[in-house]
């Protein structure tokens, strides 16, 4: 057997052994798992709705190598995937009928989420730099920042405007307590909106109004907040606060119909954009341990969560229906950190 | 890791012209009671495979020639390993009997500790450990200095050269007499590391070269012996060593220009003396200072992190003889240790303070037990005593077969960083936490045979090792936003080890051979139901190492064989490490003039160029090559004195491949 195994053999690959996904596109939605920091081991799956089936490590089983480290967050427009890949510095661009790999744009930094703003450019926020990435789409380049002096992490269109939320001073020394506002035509900074500490999440309802969820902070120095802005005038039109420092809301959604807002505290939290108060208590009461993501699919309202577990096994993926019903449970990669939905 | 065969090669090329009636030298038996009984459960690793890789670090030796698990990074990057299916805390460090493990992560860098600077390696499997340091489930890795009392000068001089800009230089001198030794060791490495790879992580699969991952030691040895009585010997050993290394980017990220890199810097001092009252007593006290500093720069992200600890150890030894058939051996061991971090509120004060003993009976020519005691108190409380128990059984008189087995509780402390972390918005440590507890046990059959051409041990081991209240971080709290360690999992690992040993002469023609093999099965018992009997990530089922290597008139051809089966990377093992196997071939030849020597040599490094990864997207080098030229001048010495010297390192090679 020894002497077996010392014999030349290019046929095996030194890499990381996967099952096949057999990939088959269609309607459903996309499960980005991060993996663990510096292991590289997050995958993508997808749960496809028309046969309730899930495709796991579809990108690496397509491709025959990794996405990378951390991927984070996906974008999709029309057939094709924008896959910010946080720890590899990059996005990958796919055709979501095969997934086969289009393109990869690299040298960003710490990638964590884009807009595609059209078919030719998108935005792409920074943990680790003080400016949005812009991309052209066409060319697969980076043309340059929007200087914000922050780092910058969800980001979100409404009103012809871009707003993106200053959630983190780690890498970054600046207040973090902070909604930029960009012009996506002459791609600067027009303006600020403060908030509470750490805005994490942002959503537009049915009334074009922008929500605002900030967690105060991660060392717990101010209350969690939840802000209504009028994206128009830049003004806040409403603050509700929640009960107590030690919360830590995140992961805003909103329902198809633009009436319901989502968020987690540990548990699943709902309320009406009618609302002005913190509900006093879960809408979905998850009791094994705390939620690590949340997503409102935008089409039918099925609620998407995710529990990380230990953060080194594969994590669960619970789907709800909108009147809170479990329908459907299974495991995904490690660490499903975001969803991304495809019509 | 080339020298190995310049040393091999000039000790070998000197035993072949001296018959093996030549009596060992004082040294070789002084008397310690526990060398008086059959080791159990330890493996030493022999002096000539020791000089053999005399460039490598603790992780390269042990991965080449033991059983041993190790967990590497790649060449200059840091490593673990896994004793018998535990994990990287349940193996202690013992350098001169003072354990080094770092209190922060309760584990020691293996890439860390050179083997030039080592005269002794050795195995305490489970069991055998506990009669010195506590924790050490999987058991613990002894590095050892000793005094050549016979020395009067030698210089040696070894230069090696290699791929990837790879170059080592070391100067050893010792100077002596009967009743004082010193010894200076001096090393510098330094490579670019900057290895081709094929890149199967991009798309395409480039071929690219590591970056960013030069690594650089310089460091120093100073040792004092000194015999104020013909039974007393005093012992002073300073050691300063600096460690620089670049932390090369995973297969899927670009290397940015920006550095992130590690410094590690270390201090070991040590004073030790020793008393031997006739020969049925042996007292030793020892104490030093240890000091370490490991800095962390991360150019991207920011990271200046540095953590700084301090330690004054204290050990006493006290062994009697009480009848021919019966030995006591007490000992303490206390130490008192100082971290500093910023990942601690203040600096943090830490005391450990154990009592060990151990009982050794003869009952019979053929059979023996030894029951050993621990108890420890560490810093704020009393852990749970500790017993053991061995024994050892050799059923024919005429014929070297032997049984023994052992079976041990132990148990393990949570770390600094397990106790004390403060909270930094993501984590922080738990003061509650209990200490890992458990059991270890194995049975051993041997079988060993010395004639005047032939000599081999064949060697098989089941073992069996239980964790209970394993400390793991986990997310925690209402929204599950901070990371804790906690007890809660258990670990069952059991495994088969077979070796062989095999030492035959054929007229002019000398030949070595080894061969190890181990089987793990590693499992979380008290898992979630998805990974319930999966093998633990990075545990191999299979490991393999073997040797084959032939001397004739100064010659030396050797032909070294590492076998890893698959490696699971996922908790749930939905994902592997497909298994390699890679292969070394080394030619050496060893000239003497009067009273210098030379040897030079020539090494191939995974001869068949086989890509394999250790660890998952980290690449690891191909075919690479290392040139030594070692010139070593004994002005003081008589020829006959020196082949006497060399004839002993051969035959101490054999005796203690036989353990």
């Amino acid at each position: 057997m020894l002497i077996a195994g010392i014999s030349c053999d290019k046929d095996d690959e030194p890499v990381e052994v996967i099952t096949p996904a057999n990939y088959v596109g269609g309607e459903g939605f996309f499960i980005i798992n991060e993996g663990n920091f510096g292991q590289a081991n997050g995958s993508l799956s997808f749960f496809n709705l028309d046969n309730y089936r899930l495709y796991e490590n579809i990108f690496q089983s397509v491709n025959n190598r990794p996405i990378g480290d951390i991927p984070s967050f996906m974008g999709i427009r029309g057939n094709v995937g924008y896959i910010v890949v946080n720890n590899s510095a990059g996005i990958e661009i796919v055709d979501l009928n095969t997934f086969e790999s289009l393109h990869h744009i690299g040298g960003l930094g710490s990638p964590r989420e884009i807009l595609i703003l059209n078919d030719e450019k998108a935005y792409v926020t920074d943990l680790a730099q003080s400016g949005l990435h812009i991309l052209d789409l066409i060319s697969h380049t980076v043309l340059g920042t929007v200087e914000l002096g922050k780092s910058s992490e969800n980001i979100i269109l409404a009103d012809q405007k871009v707003f993106v939320s200053n959630w983190s001073d780690y890498y970054v020394p600046a207040e973090n307590n902070t909604v930029q506002v960009i012009d996506p035509l002459t791609d600067t900074k027009v303006s600020e909106i403060p908030v509470t500490k750490e805005p994490n999440s942002m959503v537009r309802d049915k009334n074009g109004k922008l929500w605002v969820l900030c967690s105060g902070g991660f060392m717990g120095e101010e209350v969690p907040a939840l802000y209504r802005i009028n994206p128009a005038t830049l003004d806040i039109e409403g603050k509700i606060e929640f009960s107590s420092s030690d919360m830590a809301p995140s992961k805003l959604n909103i329902n198809a119909s633009g009436e319901t807002l989502y968020y987690l505290n540990g548990q699943i939290f709902r309320m009406s954009i009618q609302a002005t108060e913190i509900p006093s208590g879960p809408f979905i009461e998850y009791q094994d341990g705390a939620l690590y993501s949340l997503f409102v699919d935008p089409d039918n309202s099925h609620i998407i969560a995710s529990d990380a577990i230990d953060f080194q096994q594969p994590g669960k993926v619970f789907i709800y229906r909108e009147d809170g019903s479990l329908m459907k449970e299974f495991t995904a990669g490690i660490i499903p950190g975001s969803f991304a939905y495809r019509h | 890791m080339l020298l190995c065969v310049f040393l091999t090669g000039i000790h070998q090329g000197v035993c072949q012209k001296i018959p093996d009636t030549v009596n060992l030298p004082e040294l070789m038996i002084k008397a310690d009671a526990r060398r008086v009984h059959p080791p159990v459960s330890a493996m030493k690793i022999p002096p000539g495979i020791l000089r053999w890789n005399i460039s490598s670090d603790l992780a390269g030796i042990l991965n080449d020639n033991t059983v041993v698990s190790v967990r590497s990074y790649g060449r200059g990057g840091s490593a673990s390993i896994s004793l018998r299916g535990t994990m990287a805390s349940h193996t202690r460090v013992l350098w001169n009997g003072v354990n080094i493990d770092s209190p922060s992560l309760g584990q020691s860098d293996f890439s860390t500790i050179p083997v030039f600077f080592q005269d002794e390696i050795g195995i305490y499997f489970g069991t055998r450990s506990l009669s010195r340091v506590s924790g050490g489930f999987g058991g613990a890795i002894a590095i050892q200095n000793q005094p050549s009392w016979n020395d009067t000068l030698t210089i040696s001089i070894r230069s090696i050269a290699g791929s990837f800009e790879t170059f080592h230089e070391m100067l050893d001198i010792q100077a002596g007499n009967e009743k004082f030794h010193a010894r200076t060791r001096l090393l510098y490495s330094r490579s670019a590391n900057n290895f081709p790879f094929t890149n199967y992580d991009r798309p395409g699969n480039p071929e690219e070269k590591q970056e960013n991952a030069a690594y650089s030691a310089i460091g120093g040895q100073q040792e004092f012996y000194f015999k104020p009585a013909r039974n007393q010997t005093l012992t002073g050993i300073l050691m300063v060593q600096r460690f620089d290394r670049n932390l090369p980017p995973l297969t899927v990220q670009s290397y940015d220009g920006k550095t992130e890199k590690q410094e590690d810097l270390l201090f070991r001092s040590l004073i030790r003396w020793e008393a031997n009252a006739l020969t049925s007593r042996t007292i030793r006290v020892q104490s030093g200072f240890l000091w370490s500093s490991n800095q962390y720069l991360n150019e991207k992200a920011g990271i200046d992190d540095r953590n700084v600890y301090r330690s004054v150890p204290l050990n006493l030894e006290f062994i009697e003889q009480l009848h021919k058939n019966l030995t006591l051996v007490l000992g303490s061991q206390n130490s008192i240790q100082q971290l500093e971090s910023e990942n601690y509120a203040g600096p943090v004060g830490h005391h450990i303070f154990s009592l060990s003993s151990a009982l050794h009976y003869q009952i019979a020519t053929w059979a023996g037990l030894r029951v050993v005691l621990r108890e420890a108190w560490v810093q704020d409380g009393f852990s749970p005593l500790l017993p053991g128990l061995s024994f050892h059984v050799k059923p024919m008189k005429n014929h070297g077969f032997y049984i023994r087995g052992n079976i041990a509780g132990n148990y393990r402390n949570p770390s600094v960083n397990d106790l004390y972390w403060s909270y930094d918005g993501f984590a922080k440590g738990n003061p509650d936490l209990d200490p890992e507890n458990g059991y270890a046990s194995d049975v051993s059959l041997a079988y060993e045979f010395m004639g005047p051409d032939l000599t081999m041990q064949w060697k098989l081991t089941g073992y069996y090792n239980r964790i209970n209240d394993l400390i793991q971080w986990q997310p925690t709290g209402k929204t599950g936003d901070t990371w804790m360690p906690e007890n809660i999992n258990r670990v069952n690992a059991t495994g088969i080890e077979a070796s062989g040993d095999i030492f035959f002469n054929m007229g002019a023609v000398r030949t070595t051979s080894f061969f190890r093999g181990a089987y793990t099965r590693s499992t979380f018992d008290d898992a979630a139901e998805n990974l319930q009997d999966k093998q633990l990530i990075y545990t191999p089922l299979l490991k393999g190492n073997a040797l084959l290597k032939g001397e004739y008139r100064g010659y030396a051809l050797s032909w070294s064989i590492l076998y890893y089966g698959k490696r699971y990377t996922v908790a749930d093992n939905s994902r592997y490490l497909p298994g390699y196997g890679i292969s070394d071939l080394s030619l050496s030849k060893y000239i003497q003039w009067r009273t210098m020597e030379l040897v030079l040599e020539f090494r191939v490094n995974n001869l068949f160029d086989k890509e394999y990864r250790v660890i998952s997207r980290h690449p690891m080098p191909g075919r690479n090559y290392l040139f030594t030229l070692s010139f070593t001048l004994k002005p003081g010495n008589h020829e006959k004195n020196q082949t006497s010297m060399d004839f002993t390192h051969c035959n101490v090679d054999r005796r203690h491949i036989l353990r």
